[in-house]
């Protein structure tokens, strides 16, 4: 059982509201009675604290509860994501992994956090001290890659990357379709880019130097991102506004995968239980794209 | 009265391609003789029509039941054997992509097929695919300017297609396709010139009527095992254009997208030498609607083939000009590209 405090999470509140009621076997809310980033409790949560909920790990002993942080992921989430850490640190007392495990002052392991849909941001900003604190990251445009996708793309020969930026939003999409590069072909290295106005050209080298292309470019229309493995068996996906939509396409024929059907809150949820951490993804999809801003 | 055709090659674009498709026209064009290099393959070819075969192109362009002569040659001998055609009074010529190599050699046939009034056509059925001319009508009506153009191809052997439109004496097949040293810089900038004249020039009449001046390549690289991603800028608009030519799997992809200001125009171009209809063309427009144009019987092939019957006719003018700055875009892009490819190895 997780405790998703949501007294951070702004816009987005209703949405991952809406995904606890959703996940009544794995999450409920919390609140901290003593309000994020306080210290007046020492930064020690004791078991007889008023707020402490009955699955603290001091009434369920070896039982322990994750607690995660959701934070919205409008202009400031950074900001707010490190005050966040630095309480965490805090509470945490020595160091991040600081625990006193059976005492009935237990020491909190740092507190994930769920940042909901972040706006784009500098690569130099992501690059604040991490107390230890997993980071989730919602971005609805980029589901987990089904096993048959992931496997036809392992194989791939090439990929290419098509973007129809919005206007508002366009950073975050632009961000996104690198994402999808990345889920495609690996961690990219950007050979080449050039600019024909508002749009823009890039080449990539990925995985074992495949080759990776994107074109982008602003749309007054409905934004979408479409994302190729190429290969003896392909893998096509569609995103926008409807969702995402995976095919993969073999000697067999062409297949429409099946979507996920849960929301991106839940989603983002489970992948807090499992102590994923999406951090180093986005960094490096924001530090391409701020490459490609300078080129 | 049918009017003789001559073909100068006995590839797959010759047995698979042009000498079937010739029997779908109703007989008005009739296969009287096929040539080539001394392959043995013209007997074959020929036998099936009840036509002559000859090796070399000169018995072929001398016979007299030759009307109108098809170049499904390698490319190096297409502008030496559209010359000689005109110099033989051939009334037509269709030439397979690309129609020369050189500039100067463009120039050349395009003035002696205009001086001699004849009939030419250059084997690029994208252009000729009636979806082409719906998605162009569209563009135009809408009147939004162009954002952004790709073009993603990934192409499994011929061989499915061929065996779906024509049946070959059981002998050792085409070898496997050998993937070049792409660490060689003269290999690279080498593959990258022919995959761009003789595979993407396809859709260079298509790029070129939506962005007609080359400004500067981007970004030019081959994809192993064989294949090119290119990215350049035209008349401002950026183009992508990645192929690869995979050993097996999947289906033939080809597909052309094209963003304007607000919508997203997409045609998805059949497999190579089957006649399994136009492609299709589907349009999500700016307020998010989805619009699909209906697939038609005729497909590229077919279509290219009326053309040129139109065009020998005189129901409609033969294109010199056109033909010729099509071809001139792909001899610019194919250098520049091959350049870039070079430096990049």
């Amino acid at each position: 059982m997780i405790d998703v405090d949501l007294t951070r999470a702004g816009g987005a509140t209703d949405r991952y509201a809406a995904a606890i009621a959703e996940l009544p076997l794995t999450a409920r809310a919390w609140r901290d009675p003593r309000g994020v980033g306080s210290s007046e409790a020492g930064g020690r949560r004791t078991a007889d604290a008023p707020a402490a909920p009955a699955s603290s790990p001091a009434a369920l002993g070896a039982e322990r509860t994750a607690r995660v942080r959701v934070v919205s992921g409008a202009s400031g989430w950074l900001e707010r994501a490190g005050a966040i850490q630095r309480d965490s640190a805090a509470q945490a007392g020595h160091g991040p992994d600081s625990r006193e495990p059976g005492s009935a002052t237990v020491a909190s392991a740092p507190t994930p956090i769920v940042i909901a849909e972040p706006e784009a941001i500098a690569p130099g900003g992501l690059s604040f001290a991490r107390a230890g604190a997993a980071m989730i990251v919602e971005r609805s445009r980029m589901p987990e890659l089904p096993d048959a996708a992931r496997a036809a793309a392992a194989a791939a020969r090439t990929v290419v990357i098509e973007a129809a930026l919005p206007t508002i939003g366009g950073e975050e999409w632009l961000r996104d379709a690198i994402g999808w590069a990345r889920l495609l072909a690996g961690l990219l290295e950007v050979e080449s880019c050039a600019h024909a106005g508002p749009a823009l050209l890039a080449s990539f080298r990925g995985r074992d130097g495949i080759p990776v292309s994107l074109i982008a470019h602003p749309t007054s229309g409905p934004p979408r991102i479409d994302a190729h493995a190429l290969g003896e068996a392909r893998v096509a996906a569609r995103v926008d506004d409807a969702g995402v939509e995976v095919r993969v396409a073999s000697d067999l024929g062409d297949l429409l995968l099946a979507a996920d059907l849960a929301s991106p809150a839940r989603r983002a949820l489970h992948r807090a239980t499992a102590g994923n951490d999406d951090l180093p993804d986005l960094i490096h999809d924001e530090r391409i794209r701020a490459r490609l801003d300078e080129e | 009265m049918s009017t003789g055709v001559g073909i100068i090659g006995a590839g797959p674009g010759a047995g698979a391609l042009h000498a079937p498709t010739t029997a779908r026209g109703g007989g008005r064009f009739d296969v009287v003789h096929v040539s080539d290099s001394g392959s043995g393959r013209a007997q074959g070819i020929a036998d099936r029509s009840g036509a002559r075969y000859s090796t070399g192109a000169d018995e072929l362009l001398a016979d007299p039941r030759v009307d109108v002569v098809v170049l499904c040659g390698p490319p190096a001998t297409h502008a030496e054997q559209a010359l000689a055609a005109v110099a033989a009074g051939k009334r037509g010529v269709l030439c397979e992509k690309p129609l020369a190599l050189t500039h100067e050699d463009v120039d050349a046939v395009i003035a002696a097929c205009r001086e001699a009034g004849t009939a030419l056509i250059v084997g690029t059925n994208h252009l000729y695919d009636p979806a082409w001319e719906r998605a162009k009508h569209y563009l135009v009506a809408r009147g939004e300017r162009i954002r952004g153009i790709s073009v993603t191809a990934s192409l499994p052997p011929n061989d499915r297609y061929h065996a779906a439109v024509t049946e070959r004496e059981a002998a050792a097949g085409p070898g496997a396709r050998i993937a070049p040293d792409w660490d060689d810089p003269a290999v690279a900038s080498g593959v990258v010139h022919r995959l761009v004249t003789g595979l993407l020039v396809h859709d260079v009449p298509l790029l070129r009527d939506l962005a007609p001046v080359i400004e500067r390549v981007a970004f030019a690289r081959p994809v192993p095992p064989i294949g090119c991603a290119l990215g350049f800028v035209a008349s401002g608009v950026p183009v992508q254009v990645t192929a690869v030519m995979v050993p097996g799997g999947a289906d033939a992809l080809w597909r052309m997208r094209i963003a304007t200001e607000a919508d997203l125009l997409e045609i998805s171009f059949p497999p190579p030498f089957v006649h399994a209809g136009s492609a299709g063309v589907e349009v999500r427009d700016g307020e998010g609607r989805v619009i699909s144009h209906p697939r038609v019987a005729d497909d590229g092939y077919i279509a290219l083939w009326r053309a040129f019957a139109d065009a020998l006719d005189g129901g409609a003018p033969v294109e010199y000009d056109e033909i010729a700055a099509d071809a001139h875009y792909a001899i610019e892009l194919a250098d520049a590209a091959a350049a870039a490819a070079g430096e990049r190895a």
